[in-house]
């Protein structure tokens, strides 16, 4: 009898222990409807891979019940479930594991390559110095942000100026940004 | 720092940077300038841009979120991968020619590395002081 009950307390043990079964799921907003991607969250979700340049920000634009997960706001992403619940938000062997799957072609002689790349592209910005907006343009563009952020939060829309991407470019991106936080925040 | 690293760090600074001279005669600046305590003007002003609740600190979302809006501007023709041909055109003609594409999914993954590494105290958000030390190319190269 004993025997069997220490059998059964070990069975216990290992079903509790077992493996969590995770599953990863892309779920995609797209020209920024809401979409719902059903799932098993049971044991939570975890943003694993945004695809996106649309801000994918939990509780705004994303975030998961307890039959699916649900996007918007163009937010594009793969999301790691996990049934079972056990701690694994601090875990970061994923990524090891997920770089590991993807490097075969991104090998680091090419990253240093990418790199220079970069780097020249910073040289080039930074080069564009002279070419600076007069205050009344910086005015003009913190204005319009401002706007925006008034327009977005009429619409019950979160909070992104990103999403207003055609609005501005490299050289009014500041102002316009500023004057969107600004404003959104009510300051 | 990893070469992979390097490339983020770099991505990281490069697009905040075209803003840096227009800061001189920006009314907001001192905002700008007063968000972020520690760092130079630029990385002061990419701080800025990625601190999106203003609580003084980068978190891996916002820090997520930021890279991956460059990695967007840069992906003219949106397949998540970053192309030869992609690289060529933000770099410009005197860049040197790139070798191989980058995949958004090793990007996340190169991102995560970086942030976690700059996140000297394992609070899981950077100070403006790690943030610094995370963007600087000089840091990078």
């Amino acid at each position: 009898m004993q025997f069997i009950r220490s059998a059964a307390a070990i069975v216990a043990a290992v079903s509790l222990t077992a493996p969590a079964l995770a599953e990863t799921i892309r779920c995609e907003s797209l020209n920024g409807r809401e979409r719902y991607c059903p799932v098993n969250t049971r044991g939570g979700v975890y943003l694993s891979n945004q695809l996106s340049r649309e801000g994918c920000y939990q509780g705004d634009t994303w975030g998961y019940d307890r039959n699916g997960i649900w996007v918007s706001g163009g937010c594009r992403a793969e999301f790691q479930t996990r049934y079972g619940g056990s701690n694994w938000h601090g875990d970061n062997s994923y990524y090891s594991d997920n770089n590991n799957r993807h490097s075969s072609n991104d090998g680091a002689k090419a990253a240093v390559a990418i790199g220079a790349i970069l780097g020249a592209a910073l040289i080039a910005s930074a080069a564009s110095k002279n070419k600076q907006s007069s205050s009344s343009d910086y005015q003009s563009n913190w204005n319009r942000g401002c706007e925006a952020a008034r327009q977005d939060q009429r619409r019950g829309m979160g909070r992104d100026y990103d999403r207003h991407e055609s609005s501005y470019d490299g050289r009014t991106q500041q102002a316009f940004s500023a004057g969107y936080n600004s404003c959104w925040s009510g300051r | 720092m990893r070469p992979r690293q390097a490339v983020l760090a770099a991505m990281l600074l490069a697009a905040p940077a075209t803003a840096q001279g227009q800061l001189a005669n920006d009314p907001m600046a001192n905002n700008a300038a007063a968000l972020a305590p520690a760092g130079d003007t630029a990385s002061q002003v990419a701080f800025a841009y990625g601190d999106r609740d203003e609580d003084l600190t980068i978190s891996w979302e916002e820090y997520r979120n930021r890279a991956m809006r460059l990695f967007g501007h840069v992906d003219a023709n949106n397949d998540s991968i970053l192309q030869i041909a992609e690289l060529q055109a933000l770099g410009g003609p005197n860049a040197p020619k790139p070798e191989s594409d980058i995949s958004s999914a090793t990007f996340n993954a190169a991102m995560r590395k970086l942030f976690d590494t700059g996140d000297k105290n394992k609070d899981g958000a950077l100070t403006p002081a790690e943030w610094h030390d995370t963007v600087r190319p000089s840091r990078a190269f």
